[in-house]
Protein backbone atom coordinates (compact mmCIF):
# COMPACT_ATOMS: atom_id res chain seq x y z
CA UNK A 1 0.00 0.00 0.00
CA UNK A 2 1.51 3.31 -1.20
CA UNK A 3 1.22 6.45 1.42
CA UNK A 4 0.06 9.93 -0.19
CA UNK A 5 3.32 10.92 0.53
CA UNK A 6 4.71 8.67 -1.43
CA UNK A 7 2.77 8.80 -4.89
CA UNK A 8 4.85 9.89 -7.59
CA UNK A 9 3.55 12.38 -10.08
CA UNK A 10 2.39 9.70 -12.58
CA UNK A 11 0.78 7.43 -9.56
CA UNK A 12 -1.54 10.30 -8.24
CA UNK A 13 -2.47 11.41 -11.90
CA UNK A 14 -3.69 8.01 -12.53
CA UNK A 15 -5.09 7.54 -9.22
CA UNK A 16 -6.94 10.74 -9.20
CA UNK A 17 -8.29 9.75 -12.65
CA UNK A 18 -9.57 6.39 -11.60
CA UNK A 19 -11.03 7.77 -8.34
CA UNK A 20 -8.66 6.02 -6.01
CA UNK A 21 -7.58 9.05 -4.75
CA UNK A 22 -9.41 12.43 -3.45
CA UNK A 23 -7.49 15.60 -4.41
CA UNK A 24 -8.83 17.36 -1.88
CA UNK A 25 -7.61 14.25 0.76
CA UNK A 26 -3.96 14.06 -0.88
CA UNK A 27 -3.51 18.13 -0.47
CA UNK A 28 -4.89 17.92 3.23
CA UNK A 29 -2.57 14.64 4.00
CA UNK A 30 0.38 16.78 2.06
CA UNK A 31 -0.19 20.12 3.66
CA UNK A 32 -0.46 18.26 7.16
CA UNK A 33 3.10 16.36 6.40
CA UNK A 34 4.45 19.65 5.63
CA UNK A 35 3.29 21.28 8.33
CA UNK A 36 4.82 18.52 10.17
CA UNK A 37 8.22 18.97 8.59
CA UNK A 38 9.19 22.51 7.74
CA UNK A 39 9.94 24.04 10.97
CA UNK A 40 13.08 21.84 11.10
CA UNK A 41 13.57 21.84 6.71
CA UNK A 42 12.52 25.33 6.16
CA UNK A 43 11.75 24.08 2.61
CA UNK A 44 8.80 26.73 2.07
CA UNK A 45 8.66 30.78 1.60
CA UNK A 46 5.05 30.39 1.89
CA UNK A 47 2.47 27.98 2.28
CA UNK A 48 -0.73 28.27 0.47
CA UNK A 49 -3.34 26.28 2.52
CA UNK A 50 -6.37 28.50 1.34
CA UNK A 51 -5.89 28.54 -2.30
CA UNK A 52 -4.43 24.77 -2.39
CA UNK A 53 -7.67 23.34 -1.19
CA UNK A 54 -9.88 25.31 -2.87
CA UNK A 55 -7.99 24.27 -6.19
CA UNK A 56 -7.79 20.86 -4.59
CA UNK A 57 -12.28 21.07 -4.53
CA UNK A 58 -12.45 22.22 -8.03
CA UNK A 59 -10.13 19.17 -9.50
CA UNK A 60 -12.08 17.08 -6.85
CA UNK A 61 -15.45 18.33 -9.17
CA UNK A 62 -14.16 18.04 -12.40
CA UNK A 63 -13.36 14.26 -11.75
CA UNK A 64 -16.76 13.77 -10.40
CA UNK A 65 -18.46 15.62 -13.36
CA UNK A 66 -16.05 13.24 -15.87
CA UNK A 67 -14.79 14.78 -19.06
CA UNK A 68 -11.30 15.25 -19.98
CA UNK A 69 -8.49 15.79 -17.17
CA UNK A 70 -5.31 17.12 -17.75
CA UNK A 71 -2.19 15.19 -17.51
CA UNK A 72 -1.23 16.81 -14.05
CA UNK A 73 -4.76 16.88 -13.02
CA UNK A 74 -4.53 16.50 -9.44
CA UNK A 75 -0.81 16.96 -8.26
CA UNK A 76 0.19 18.97 -6.18
CA UNK A 77 3.18 21.11 -6.98
CA UNK A 78 5.92 23.36 -5.47
CA UNK A 79 6.97 26.49 -7.29
CA UNK A 80 10.26 27.76 -6.65
CA UNK A 81 9.93 31.58 -5.22
CA UNK A 82 11.04 33.21 -8.32
CA UNK A 83 7.92 31.79 -10.07
CA UNK A 84 5.08 35.19 -10.88
CA UNK A 85 2.22 33.72 -8.69
CA UNK A 86 -1.18 35.91 -8.81
CA UNK A 87 -2.21 36.72 -5.51
CA UNK A 88 0.54 34.48 -4.19
CA UNK A 89 3.40 36.60 -2.52
CA UNK A 90 7.09 35.89 -4.51
CA UNK A 91 9.83 37.12 -2.76
CA UNK A 92 12.97 36.33 -4.75
CA UNK A 93 13.93 35.11 -1.54
CA UNK A 94 14.78 38.33 -1.12
CA UNK A 95 14.17 42.04 0.93
CA UNK A 96 13.77 44.18 -1.96
CA UNK A 97 10.54 41.57 -2.90
CA UNK A 98 9.88 40.52 0.35
CA UNK A 99 6.00 41.99 0.26
CA UNK A 100 5.79 41.88 -3.60
CA UNK A 101 2.35 39.54 -4.77
CA UNK A 102 2.47 39.56 -8.72
CA UNK A 103 -0.70 40.29 -10.99
CA UNK A 104 -0.49 37.26 -13.09
CA UNK A 105 1.21 33.53 -13.46
CA UNK A 106 4.17 32.61 -15.36
CA UNK A 107 3.54 31.08 -18.90
CA UNK A 108 4.97 28.10 -16.77
CA UNK A 109 2.39 28.01 -13.68
CA UNK A 110 -0.22 28.89 -16.09
CA UNK A 111 0.44 25.83 -17.99
CA UNK A 112 0.92 23.35 -14.91
CA UNK A 113 -2.51 24.83 -13.70
CA UNK A 114 -4.06 24.64 -16.91
CA UNK A 115 -3.02 20.79 -16.90
CA UNK A 116 -4.89 20.09 -13.59
CA UNK A 117 -1.69 20.90 -11.15
CA UNK A 118 -2.42 22.21 -7.39
CA UNK A 119 -0.48 24.83 -5.93
CA UNK A 120 0.90 23.88 -2.50
CA UNK A 121 3.07 26.93 -2.07
CA UNK A 122 6.46 28.92 -2.81
CA UNK A 123 9.47 26.56 -2.11
CA UNK A 124 12.34 28.58 -1.20
CA UNK A 125 15.20 29.56 -3.41
CA UNK A 126 18.60 31.42 -2.19
CA UNK A 127 18.44 35.35 -2.73
CA UNK A 128 17.76 35.82 -6.39
CA UNK A 129 18.69 32.25 -7.02
CA UNK A 130 22.41 32.86 -6.88
CA UNK A 131 24.81 31.79 -3.97
CA UNK A 132 23.81 33.44 -0.19
CA UNK A 133 23.15 30.34 1.33
CA UNK A 134 19.45 29.24 2.18
CA UNK A 135 17.72 28.67 5.82
CA UNK A 136 16.85 24.77 4.34
CA UNK A 137 18.18 22.12 5.82
CA UNK A 138 19.42 18.80 3.50
CA UNK A 139 17.02 16.08 5.36
CA UNK A 140 19.80 13.98 4.92
CA UNK A 141 22.17 15.39 6.91
CA UNK A 142 21.04 18.93 8.69
CA UNK A 143 24.52 19.90 9.00
CA UNK A 144 25.30 19.30 5.28
CA UNK A 145 24.04 22.01 2.78
CA UNK A 146 21.03 21.11 0.59
CA UNK A 147 22.44 22.90 -2.42
CA UNK A 148 21.03 25.79 -4.41
CA UNK A 149 19.21 27.56 -5.90
CA UNK A 150 16.82 25.76 -6.25
CA UNK A 151 16.98 24.50 -2.66
CA UNK A 152 13.76 23.85 -1.40
CA UNK A 153 12.53 22.73 -3.93
CA UNK A 154 14.33 19.15 -4.14
CA UNK A 155 14.03 19.34 -0.21
CA UNK A 156 10.61 19.26 -0.62
CA UNK A 157 10.67 16.44 -2.96
CA UNK A 158 12.76 14.68 -0.70
CA UNK A 159 10.99 14.98 1.52
CA UNK A 160 7.47 13.60 0.46
CA UNK A 161 6.13 16.89 0.81
CA UNK A 162 4.96 17.18 -3.08
CA UNK A 163 6.05 14.77 -5.86
CA UNK A 164 7.58 17.86 -7.77
CA UNK A 165 8.88 21.16 -7.36
CA UNK A 166 9.69 23.34 -9.84
CA UNK A 167 13.33 25.30 -10.46
CA UNK A 168 15.85 27.30 -12.52
CA UNK A 169 19.60 26.87 -13.56
CA UNK A 170 22.21 29.87 -14.61
CA UNK A 171 25.09 27.67 -13.39
CA UNK A 172 23.53 24.49 -11.11
CA UNK A 173 20.84 25.13 -9.52
CA UNK A 174 18.51 22.60 -10.32
CA UNK A 175 21.28 19.26 -10.67
CA UNK A 176 23.15 20.54 -7.93
CA UNK A 177 20.58 20.51 -5.15
CA UNK A 178 18.95 17.72 -6.86
CA UNK A 179 21.77 15.65 -6.51
CA UNK A 180 22.38 16.40 -3.21
CA UNK A 181 19.32 15.28 -1.59
CA UNK A 182 18.12 12.17 -3.26
CA UNK A 183 15.98 13.02 -6.31
CA UNK A 184 15.74 13.52 -9.88
CA UNK A 185 16.59 16.75 -11.18
CA UNK A 186 16.31 17.69 -14.88
CA UNK A 187 16.83 21.02 -16.83
CA UNK A 188 16.06 20.83 -20.14
CA UNK A 189 17.51 22.20 -23.73
CA UNK A 190 17.78 25.99 -23.40
CA UNK A 191 14.64 27.43 -25.02
CA UNK A 192 12.69 24.45 -24.40
CA UNK A 193 10.45 25.88 -21.99
CA UNK A 194 9.29 29.66 -21.68
CA UNK A 195 10.49 32.03 -18.89
CA UNK A 196 7.97 34.39 -18.74
CA UNK A 197 6.97 35.49 -15.33
CA UNK A 198 10.12 33.81 -14.15
CA UNK A 199 12.43 36.63 -12.02
CA UNK A 200 16.10 36.45 -14.55
CA UNK A 201 19.37 36.13 -13.13
CA UNK A 202 21.19 35.65 -16.12
CA UNK A 203 18.59 35.89 -19.46
CA UNK A 204 20.83 34.28 -21.76
CA UNK A 205 21.67 30.98 -19.32
CA UNK A 206 18.79 31.08 -17.29
CA UNK A 207 16.61 27.72 -18.18
CA UNK A 208 13.51 26.54 -16.18
CA UNK A 209 13.80 22.63 -14.70
CA UNK A 210 12.50 20.68 -12.22
CA UNK A 211 12.85 18.08 -9.75
CA UNK A 212 10.90 14.78 -9.24
CA UNK A 213 11.28 11.33 -7.73
CA UNK A 214 11.38 9.66 -10.94
CA UNK A 215 12.57 10.02 -15.12
CA UNK A 216 9.15 9.61 -16.16
CA UNK A 217 7.45 12.02 -13.93
CA UNK A 218 10.12 14.59 -15.61
CA UNK A 219 9.40 13.50 -19.09
CA UNK A 220 5.43 13.91 -17.97
CA UNK A 221 6.25 17.49 -16.79
CA UNK A 222 8.55 18.18 -19.77
CA UNK A 223 5.28 17.19 -22.13
CA UNK A 224 3.03 20.00 -20.41
CA UNK A 225 5.79 22.90 -20.35
CA UNK A 226 7.89 22.44 -23.61
CA UNK A 227 6.62 24.98 -26.17
CA UNK A 228 7.24 28.24 -28.25
CA UNK A 229 6.57 31.59 -26.10
CA UNK A 230 6.82 34.74 -27.90
CA UNK A 231 6.63 36.88 -24.81
CA UNK A 232 10.11 35.20 -24.00
CA UNK A 233 12.54 35.93 -26.97
CA UNK A 234 15.13 33.21 -26.04
CA UNK A 235 12.04 30.46 -26.51
CA UNK A 236 12.44 28.70 -29.40
CA UNK A 237 9.94 28.58 -32.20
CA UNK A 238 10.86 24.43 -32.79
CA UNK A 239 8.76 21.82 -32.87
CA UNK A 240 7.93 19.52 -29.86
CA UNK A 241 6.85 15.44 -29.90
CA UNK A 242 5.17 14.69 -26.96
CA UNK A 243 7.37 12.08 -24.85
CA UNK A 244 4.00 10.38 -23.61
CA UNK A 245 4.13 6.85 -24.06
CA UNK A 246 7.17 6.76 -25.38
CA UNK A 247 9.75 6.15 -22.47
CA UNK A 248 9.50 2.30 -22.74
CA UNK A 249 13.16 0.90 -22.92
CA UNK A 250 12.49 -2.89 -23.27
CA UNK A 251 14.64 -4.05 -26.07
CA UNK A 252 17.02 -0.95 -26.25
CA UNK A 253 20.79 0.35 -24.67
CA UNK A 254 21.85 3.41 -25.09
CA UNK A 255 25.38 4.50 -25.84
CA UNK A 256 27.26 6.82 -23.82
CA UNK A 257 30.10 8.87 -23.56
CA UNK A 258 32.25 8.93 -20.40
CA UNK A 259 33.61 12.13 -19.40
CA UNK A 260 36.52 12.07 -17.32
CA UNK A 261 39.43 15.04 -17.41
CA UNK A 262 38.24 17.65 -15.13
CA UNK A 263 35.31 15.51 -13.60
CA UNK A 264 37.37 12.77 -12.78
CA UNK A 265 39.91 14.73 -11.17
CA UNK A 266 37.58 16.78 -9.09
CA UNK A 267 35.34 14.17 -7.66
CA UNK A 268 36.19 12.69 -4.39
CA UNK A 269 37.56 9.35 -4.31
CA UNK A 270 34.16 7.49 -2.88
CA UNK A 271 32.17 9.65 -5.50
CA UNK A 272 34.83 8.30 -8.41
CA UNK A 273 34.45 4.56 -7.53
CA UNK A 274 31.03 4.85 -7.53
CA UNK A 275 30.59 6.70 -10.55
CA UNK A 276 32.58 3.22 -11.78
CA UNK A 277 30.73 1.18 -10.75
CA UNK A 278 27.89 2.53 -11.99
CA UNK A 279 29.38 2.52 -15.56
CA UNK A 280 30.43 -1.03 -15.33
CA UNK A 281 26.88 -1.52 -14.52
CA UNK A 282 25.39 -0.29 -17.50
CA UNK A 283 27.91 -1.52 -19.72
CA UNK A 284 27.12 -5.21 -18.20
CA UNK A 285 23.74 -4.39 -19.16
CA UNK A 286 24.25 -3.55 -22.31
CA UNK A 287 25.27 -0.14 -22.54
CA UNK A 288 27.60 0.85 -25.54
CA UNK A 289 30.50 3.26 -23.43
CA UNK A 290 33.38 4.79 -24.67
CA UNK A 291 35.90 7.22 -22.83
CA UNK A 292 34.83 10.72 -24.95
CA UNK A 293 37.52 13.78 -25.05
CA UNK A 294 35.58 17.35 -24.52
CA UNK A 295 36.63 19.87 -26.66
CA UNK A 296 39.24 22.03 -26.76
CA UNK A 297 37.24 24.78 -26.44
CA UNK A 298 35.93 23.14 -23.19
CA UNK A 299 38.78 24.89 -21.77
CA UNK A 300 38.14 28.65 -20.18
CA UNK A 301 33.98 27.82 -20.49
CA UNK A 302 33.28 28.05 -16.88
CA UNK A 303 35.07 31.37 -17.10
CA UNK A 304 32.47 32.51 -19.94
CA UNK A 305 30.05 30.83 -17.80
CA UNK A 306 30.91 33.72 -14.67
CA UNK A 307 31.58 36.31 -17.05
CA UNK A 308 28.01 36.43 -18.77
CA UNK A 309 26.23 35.35 -15.74
CA UNK A 310 27.51 38.58 -13.34
CA UNK A 311 27.34 40.75 -16.60
CA UNK A 312 24.03 40.18 -17.00
CA UNK A 313 23.08 40.25 -13.16
CA UNK A 314 24.22 43.46 -12.85
CA UNK A 315 22.00 45.08 -16.12
CA UNK A 316 18.79 42.74 -13.86
CA UNK A 317 19.42 44.66 -10.94
CA UNK A 318 20.97 48.46 -12.03
CA UNK A 319 18.18 50.47 -11.15
CA UNK A 320 17.83 48.57 -8.03
CA UNK A 321 21.04 48.05 -6.45
CA UNK A 322 21.23 51.95 -7.20
CA UNK A 323 19.03 52.78 -4.60
CA UNK A 324 18.51 49.73 -2.09
CA UNK A 325 22.02 48.34 -2.28
CA UNK A 326 21.60 47.75 1.78
CA UNK A 327 18.71 45.21 1.14
CA UNK A 328 21.00 42.94 -0.80
CA UNK A 329 22.74 39.91 0.51
CA UNK A 330 27.04 39.78 0.74
CA UNK A 331 26.99 37.47 -2.29
CA UNK A 332 23.85 38.78 -4.79
CA UNK A 333 25.42 42.18 -3.75
CA UNK A 334 29.60 41.31 -5.02
CA UNK A 335 27.99 40.14 -8.09
CA UNK A 336 26.11 42.97 -8.53
CA UNK A 337 29.28 45.29 -8.05
CA UNK A 338 31.71 42.94 -10.12
CA UNK A 339 29.76 42.58 -12.94
CA UNK A 340 29.22 46.07 -13.55
CA UNK A 341 32.89 46.56 -13.98
CA UNK A 342 33.20 43.63 -16.60
CA UNK A 343 34.49 45.36 -19.96
CA UNK A 344 31.84 45.34 -23.42
CA UNK A 345 34.59 43.36 -24.95
CA UNK A 346 35.13 40.07 -22.17
CA UNK A 347 31.53 39.70 -22.58
CA UNK A 348 31.36 39.31 -26.28
CA UNK A 349 34.38 37.65 -26.09
CA UNK A 350 32.75 35.00 -23.74
CA UNK A 351 29.23 34.56 -25.71
CA UNK A 352 31.56 34.28 -29.06
CA UNK A 353 33.28 31.41 -26.61
CA UNK A 354 30.31 29.70 -25.63
CA UNK A 355 28.66 29.57 -29.36
CA UNK A 356 31.97 27.73 -30.22
CA UNK A 357 31.90 25.26 -27.48
CA UNK A 358 28.28 24.50 -28.28
CA UNK A 359 29.19 23.83 -31.87
CA UNK A 360 31.75 21.76 -30.87
CA UNK A 361 29.67 19.98 -28.31
CA UNK A 362 27.34 19.22 -31.25
CA UNK A 363 30.20 17.41 -33.21
CA UNK A 364 31.77 15.51 -29.64
CA UNK A 365 27.84 14.39 -29.48
CA UNK A 366 27.64 12.92 -32.43
CA UNK A 367 28.28 9.22 -31.44
CA UNK A 368 26.60 9.00 -28.13
CA UNK A 369 23.08 9.39 -26.76
CA UNK A 370 24.25 11.20 -23.59
CA UNK A 371 27.35 11.51 -21.71
CA UNK A 372 27.71 10.32 -18.03
CA UNK A 373 29.77 11.88 -15.48
CA UNK A 374 29.36 12.18 -11.73
CA UNK A 375 26.54 14.14 -10.06
CA UNK A 376 28.81 16.48 -7.78
CA UNK A 377 32.19 16.53 -6.58
CA UNK A 378 31.17 14.39 -3.66
CA UNK A 379 27.59 14.12 -1.13
CA UNK A 380 26.44 17.15 0.28
CA UNK A 381 29.56 19.51 1.48
CA UNK A 382 29.61 19.97 5.49
CA UNK A 383 29.47 23.93 4.94
CA UNK A 384 26.52 25.81 5.49
CA UNK A 385 28.13 28.59 4.19
CA UNK A 386 28.13 27.52 0.67
CA UNK A 387 25.76 25.64 -1.71
CA UNK A 388 28.20 23.85 -3.23
CA UNK A 389 30.59 24.11 -6.22
CA UNK A 390 28.89 24.57 -9.51
CA UNK A 391 31.77 23.29 -11.92
CA UNK A 392 30.25 20.22 -12.69
CA UNK A 393 27.15 22.25 -14.52
CA UNK A 394 28.02 25.10 -15.43
CA UNK A 395 29.62 24.26 -19.24
CA UNK A 396 26.09 22.35 -20.28
CA UNK A 397 23.90 25.46 -18.58
CA UNK A 398 26.45 27.74 -20.35
CA UNK A 399 26.36 25.28 -23.71
CA UNK A 400 22.41 25.22 -23.59
CA UNK A 401 22.32 21.59 -23.29
CA UNK A 402 19.70 19.47 -21.40
CA UNK A 403 21.07 17.78 -18.19
CA UNK A 404 19.40 15.48 -15.48
CA UNK A 405 20.63 13.65 -12.27
CA UNK A 406 19.34 10.41 -11.11
CA UNK A 407 19.92 9.12 -7.61
CA UNK A 408 22.04 5.93 -7.50
CA UNK A 409 23.23 5.30 -3.99
CA UNK A 410 24.24 6.57 -0.64
CA UNK A 411 27.87 7.39 0.71
CA UNK A 412 29.42 5.90 3.73
CA UNK A 413 28.18 8.19 5.94
CA UNK A 414 24.43 8.42 4.46
CA UNK A 415 24.46 11.25 2.08
CA UNK A 416 23.18 10.88 -1.81
CA UNK A 417 25.43 10.19 -4.64
CA UNK A 418 24.15 9.89 -8.24
CA UNK A 419 24.90 10.31 -11.78
CA UNK A 420 24.96 13.32 -14.40
CA UNK A 421 23.74 12.72 -18.11
CA UNK A 422 24.15 15.07 -20.31
CA UNK A 423 22.33 15.23 -24.31
CA UNK A 424 21.86 16.89 -27.34
CA UNK A 425 20.64 19.80 -27.83
CA UNK A 426 16.54 19.50 -28.46
CA UNK A 427 16.56 16.09 -28.41
CA UNK A 428 15.48 16.14 -24.56
CA UNK A 429 13.49 13.05 -25.40
CA UNK A 430 16.50 10.63 -26.13
CA UNK A 431 18.17 12.23 -22.82
CA UNK A 432 15.30 11.22 -21.00
CA UNK A 433 14.74 7.89 -22.12
CA UNK A 434 18.60 6.99 -21.49
CA UNK A 435 18.60 8.55 -18.14
CA UNK A 436 14.71 6.02 -17.86
CA UNK A 437 17.06 3.38 -18.86
CA UNK A 438 19.83 4.02 -16.48
CA UNK A 439 17.50 4.37 -13.58
CA UNK A 440 15.76 0.75 -14.30
CA UNK A 441 18.66 -0.75 -14.72
CA UNK A 442 20.36 0.72 -11.49
CA UNK A 443 16.74 0.04 -9.77
CA UNK A 444 18.09 2.20 -6.89
CA UNK A 445 15.53 4.12 -4.26
CA UNK A 446 17.28 6.34 -1.92
CA UNK A 447 14.16 5.86 0.22
CA UNK A 448 12.85 8.21 2.81
CA UNK A 449 15.76 10.92 4.06
CA UNK A 450 16.14 10.55 8.16
CA UNK A 451 14.92 13.97 8.56
CA UNK A 452 11.75 13.04 6.87
CA UNK A 453 10.23 9.98 8.74
CA UNK A 454 6.77 11.44 10.24
CA UNK A 455 4.03 8.61 10.74
CA UNK A 456 1.60 9.60 7.76
CA UNK A 457 -2.04 8.15 6.83
CA UNK A 458 -2.07 5.60 3.69
CA UNK A 459 -4.29 5.19 1.08
CA UNK B 1 51.14 35.89 -21.29
CA UNK B 2 48.59 34.07 -20.93
CA UNK B 3 49.64 29.92 -20.48
CA UNK B 4 46.99 28.67 -22.70
CA UNK B 5 43.51 29.03 -23.75
CA UNK B 6 41.13 28.77 -20.38
CA UNK B 7 44.40 30.20 -18.20
CA UNK B 8 46.53 32.69 -17.07
CA UNK B 9 50.12 32.98 -16.23
CA UNK B 10 50.51 34.55 -12.46
CA UNK B 11 51.36 37.31 -13.32
CA UNK B 12 48.33 37.74 -16.07
CA UNK B 13 46.19 37.03 -13.10
CA UNK B 14 47.49 39.57 -10.44
CA UNK B 15 47.37 42.29 -13.69
CA UNK B 16 44.02 41.87 -13.92
CA UNK B 17 43.16 41.48 -9.94
CA UNK B 18 45.09 45.00 -9.94
CA UNK B 19 42.91 46.06 -12.55
CA UNK B 20 39.93 45.08 -10.68
CA UNK B 21 40.81 46.30 -7.40
CA UNK B 22 41.29 49.63 -9.59
CA UNK B 23 37.89 49.75 -11.47
CA UNK B 24 36.18 48.93 -8.29
CA UNK B 25 38.25 51.23 -5.64
CA UNK B 26 37.25 53.88 -9.03
CA UNK B 27 33.29 52.59 -9.35
CA UNK B 28 32.82 51.86 -5.49
CA UNK B 29 35.19 53.21 -3.22
CA UNK B 30 38.46 51.79 -1.82
CA UNK B 31 36.05 50.35 1.62
CA UNK B 32 33.94 48.62 -0.76
CA UNK B 33 36.65 47.46 -3.51
CA UNK B 34 38.16 45.90 -0.18
CA UNK B 35 34.86 44.13 1.09
CA UNK B 36 34.35 42.52 -2.07
CA UNK B 37 37.57 41.29 -2.83
CA UNK B 38 36.93 37.70 -3.33
CA UNK B 39 34.57 38.10 -5.59
CA UNK B 40 36.56 40.79 -7.75
CA UNK B 41 39.41 38.08 -8.17
CA UNK B 42 37.12 35.28 -9.30
CA UNK B 43 35.66 38.12 -11.78
CA UNK B 44 39.40 39.17 -12.65
CA UNK B 45 40.57 35.86 -13.36
CA UNK B 46 37.62 34.84 -15.94
CA UNK B 47 37.83 38.12 -17.56
CA UNK B 48 41.29 37.93 -17.99
CA UNK B 49 40.69 34.59 -19.84
CA UNK B 50 37.98 35.61 -21.81
CA UNK B 51 40.21 38.62 -23.24
CA UNK B 52 42.92 36.34 -23.86
CA UNK B 53 40.88 34.29 -26.47
CA UNK B 54 41.19 33.44 -30.15
CA UNK B 55 38.72 33.65 -32.27
CA UNK B 56 38.74 34.14 -36.56
CA UNK B 57 36.77 37.07 -37.48
CA UNK B 58 33.49 34.65 -38.20
CA UNK B 59 33.37 33.47 -34.72
CA UNK B 60 30.66 35.50 -34.02
CA UNK B 61 28.47 36.01 -30.56
CA UNK B 62 25.46 34.96 -32.10
CA UNK B 63 24.24 31.84 -29.47
CA UNK B 64 21.86 34.49 -27.48
CA UNK B 65 20.19 35.26 -30.30
CA UNK B 66 16.58 33.79 -29.77
CA UNK B 67 16.93 30.13 -31.37
CA UNK B 68 14.04 31.14 -33.13
CA UNK B 69 15.69 33.21 -35.21
CA UNK B 70 17.69 31.27 -36.11
CA UNK B 71 17.99 28.37 -39.11
CA UNK B 72 18.86 25.26 -37.34
CA UNK B 73 17.84 26.54 -33.62
CA UNK B 74 21.16 27.56 -32.96
CA UNK B 75 23.63 28.76 -35.89
CA UNK B 76 23.32 31.90 -37.89
CA UNK B 77 24.38 30.46 -41.40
Amino acid sequence: MTSFTDLTVSETARAVRDCEVSPVELTQVLLDHISGLDSRLYAWETIDPEGALAEARRCEAAVTRGGVLGPLHGVPVGLKDIYYTAGLRTTMGSRVYRDFVPQQDAASVARLRGAGAIVLGKTVTTEFAMGDPPRTRNPWNDAHTPGGSSSGSAVAVASRMCAFATGSQTAGSVIRPAAYNGVVGFKPTYGRVSRHGVFPVSWTLDTLGWMTRTVEDSAVVLDVLAGHDSRDSGCANLPYTSMAGDMETEGWSPRIGIVAGDFERSASAETQAHTFTVIEALRINGAVVELLDLPISYLGIREAQLVIDYTETAAVHRDTHATRADEYGPNVRSRIESGELIPAVAYAQAQRHRRKFRSDMDQTMLAVDALIMPAATGPAPADLSSTGDPGFYSPWTVAGLPAITIPTGLSKSGLPLGVQLVGKGFDDATLLRTARWVESVLDFDPGVPPGARLPTPAT
Amino acid sequence: MPVGPGSLSPEEEQRWVEDFRLRAAVRWGDERAADIAATLGKTAHAVGVMMHMEFSHDEMPGFYLPPSETEDGWRVQ
